[in-house]
């Protein structure tokens, strides 16, 4: 289902231009769940914000139920993101200033859809997680753990067959890892595609059917 | 589907800027204050521009002074027949006018008692020329002196209110409400006027001026130039000035000219020089306006820094969320848009109703600075005028401006790549 040809990706910082993946290609089947290790600075997290369509490849080819999605204009994306992909971000990117159960209505909002409908969409994710009674807190209010899981509710909320967690356990401790392990297992079990980063070897390692190492840029 | 959308949208604007209220409340209320004042100036410079070019419609086309040993002095009738034989000249009235001290309720005030020809002005004057025409329809209550009418008077609005004289029955409704305003005059009633410098006469009012004419006409008392003789103490031969009327405007300068060459002792004036003057006294605070606009645009300026200088810090890491969750870029502008149009809208709308209730409450605290509003009747007030042009020019400055700011930075960070927004 995603399927990556020689893909590369240079980011222009200044006059320097970085290459953060250089001629990469791999296949993810559908309900696969694939790790994505590596050293800091390696291209992880870049390959994974070019399969949710957050950043388009500078050459090769990105296909995505088998279309070709790279050259697709912004509005379809958005589409995409809204209809196939759930990311949950490194630093959890909740919108300061809204409830954790109104950041995780977000993305219903500009669906059409009323808001007594999207929270209690929103909330019956958040008691799936056995986070409701956080449910009204505002999201600087929640610990990093907590925040997470939040992250988590609004990926899921459009019951996307795709999730992307970049380096899901880095910034949580042990039992929120062990938490977070746990719900990983369930969403496989429902038939999702799962990828995820990880910078070290570790617990998700474990849950993963494949791993790929990545090092300056490239699969190892 | 799409209806509820943009409604969700909208709510979803409004939230925010409960949600964000501080910030709210500032843009709101340095957009209200900036409205206020731009648009209480606009209100009143419309309003002395309007009253200049509303005067020179009364004036004639040259007006004659006579000068003693450089001084303005009364002029000698002997001239008239002269001036006459000028070409284009079709009329010549005199005219006897003067300042008159009075204390009214505690209050130093100054009007004007002016004499007209009024056997032979206005009416003499061509049906087609304007300016008898302005001069009449200028009355709101009563009628103008018609030829024979001695011992009688037509009353400026400020006059007229100072003398408790009921026009509109503004006075009844207020003693109706308990208000002791006093003895309440009508027309037809007389009264008496004796100016701190002992001079006297009573006059039975026969009209009172609009004060949609304010400026030129408020604390003017029309008379005959007899009854303006008599209560100045004038000889018979003489006048303060007089009117000449030409059958061509056109050659006012040329007339003016000739009359000040033939006449030694004169000093000759053509209505757009003394417009000109009166603009000029007038809008002395045209400077004044101009600081202030200035200071408007800057106050403008500075929000709409404010506003984009907000957007680049957390409001792009906002947007970019927005994106990543898989908002269209044209969802979050519509959002954005929205919340700077409520805001604009409630500054605006509630800075241009602040501007017009502070002119129209008699612009208290700032009367007093106005040349021409200072000298007469204290509770005279700077003119207002409305007119839709500036209003809607008012607007959009309030609301375009502050809506398209939050739009553009908006749109920028909704079209770079989610990652890069969610970046910074
Ligand atoms: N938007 C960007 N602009 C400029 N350079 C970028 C951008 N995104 C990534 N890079 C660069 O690309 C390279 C790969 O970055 P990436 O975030 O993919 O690494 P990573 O493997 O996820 O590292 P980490 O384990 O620290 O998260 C790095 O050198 C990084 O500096
Ligand atoms: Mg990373």
């Amino acid at each position: 289902m995603i399927k990556i040809e020689k893909v590369s990706k240079r980011y222009q910082s200044g006059k320097v231009w970085i290459n953060a993946l250089h001629n990469v290609s791999l296949d993810i089947k559908e309900g696969e769940f694939v790790v994505f290790n590596g050293p800091s600075g390696s291209g992880k997290s870049t390959m994974l914000n070019i399969i949710g369509c957050l950043t388009r490849i500078s050459s090769g080819r990105f296909l995505l139920d088998n279309e070709e999605v790279s050259h697709w204009p912004d509005h379809f994306l958005s589409s995409i993101r809204t209809q196939k992909i759930g990311f949950i971000f490194q630093q959890f990117n909740l919108v300061t200033g809204y409830s954790a159960i109104e950041n995780v209505a977000l993305p219903l909002l500009p669906l059409g859809i009323s808001k007594n409908a999207r929270l209690k969409k929103a909330f019956s994710l958040l008691e799936k997680l056995h986070i409701e009674t956080r449910a009204d807190f505002m999201a600087q209010e929640l610990s990093g753990g907590q925040q997470q899981l939040v992250a988590i509710a609004r990926a899921l909320i459009n019951d996307p067959k795709i999730i992307l967690a970049d380096e899901p356990i880095s910034n949580i401790d042990s039992r929120h890892a062990e938490n977070l392990i746990n719900i990983l297992t369930e969403l496989k079990k429902e038939g999702k595609t799962i990828i995820a980063t990880s910078h070290i070897q570790s617990g998700i390692n474990r849950l993963a059917d494949r791993n790929f190492t990545f090092k300056d840029g490239a699969i190892s | 589907m799409k209806l509820t959308k943009q409604i969700n949208i909208c709510l979803m604007a409004a939230d925010n800027l409960r949600r964000f209220k501080g910030k709210t409340i500032a843009v709101i209320v340095s957009l209200t204050i900036t409205m206020a004042v731009c648009s209480f100036m606009m209100f009143t410079r419309g309003g002395f521009i309007r009253d200049a070019e509303t005067a020179r419609d009364f004036l004639p086309d040259v007006t004659v002074q006579g000068i003693e040993a450089g001084r303005v002095a009364q002029i000698s009738l002997d001239i008239i027949p002269k001036i006459k034989d000028i070409p284009h000249v079709k009329y010549v009235f005199p005219r006897v006018w003067g300042y008159i001290p009075l204390k009214i309720d505690e209050t130093d005030v100054s009007y004007t008692l002016m004499g007209l020809d009024i056997d032979h002005f206005p009416h003499e004057i061509d049906h087609n020329t304007k300016n008898e025409i302005k001069l009449l329809s200028a009355i709101e209550d009563g009628y103008f002196l018609v030829p024979g009418d001695r011992k009688k008077a037509v009353l400026g609005y400020g006059v007229a209110e100072s003398f408790r004289v009921d026009v509109g029955d503004i006075f009844a409704i207020a003693q109706k409400f308990g208000v002791d305003v006093g003895e309440i005059k009508n027309i037809g009633d007389k009264i008496k006027i004796e100016d701190l410098l002992g001079n006297s006469g009573e006059f039975e009012i026969v009209g009172v001026f609009s004060n949609k004419v304010q400026i030129y006409t408020t604390d003017l008392i029309i008379v005959s130039n007899e009854d303006a003789r008599n209560f100045f103490g004038y000889a018979e031969d003489k006048a303060s000035d007089l009117l000449v009327y030409l059958d061509d405007p056109a050659h006012a300068d040329n007339a003016a000219f000739m009359i000040s060459q033939l006449f030694e002792n004169t000093r000759v004036m053509t209505s757009k020089a003394l417009t000109d003057l009166l603009k000029e006294a007038f809008g002395r605070r045209g400077g004044t306006f101009q600081a202030m606009w200035l200071i408007m645009l800057m106050t403008l300026l500075l929000l709409i820094w404010a506003q984009s200088a907000h957007i680049g810090v957390d409001v792009s890491r906002e947007i970019g969320i927005l994106k990543a969750v898989g908002w269209q870029t044209g969802d979050i502008i519509k959002l954005k848009m929205f919340e700077s149009l409520i805001c604009g809208l409630f500054g605006t709308i509630g800075g241009i109703l602040l501007g017009f209730v502070y002119a129209l409450m008699g612009t208290p605290g700032i009367s007093g600075y106005c040349i021409g509003c200072a000298s007469v009747y204290p509770k005279f007030p700077v003119p207002v005028s409305c007119d839709f042009g500036s209003l809607f020019l008012i607007f959009l400055l309030g609301v375009v401006p502050v809506t398209m700011t939050s739009a553009i930075p908006a749109w920028l960070t909704g079209t770079i790549e989610p990652d890069e927004a969610m970046r910074s």
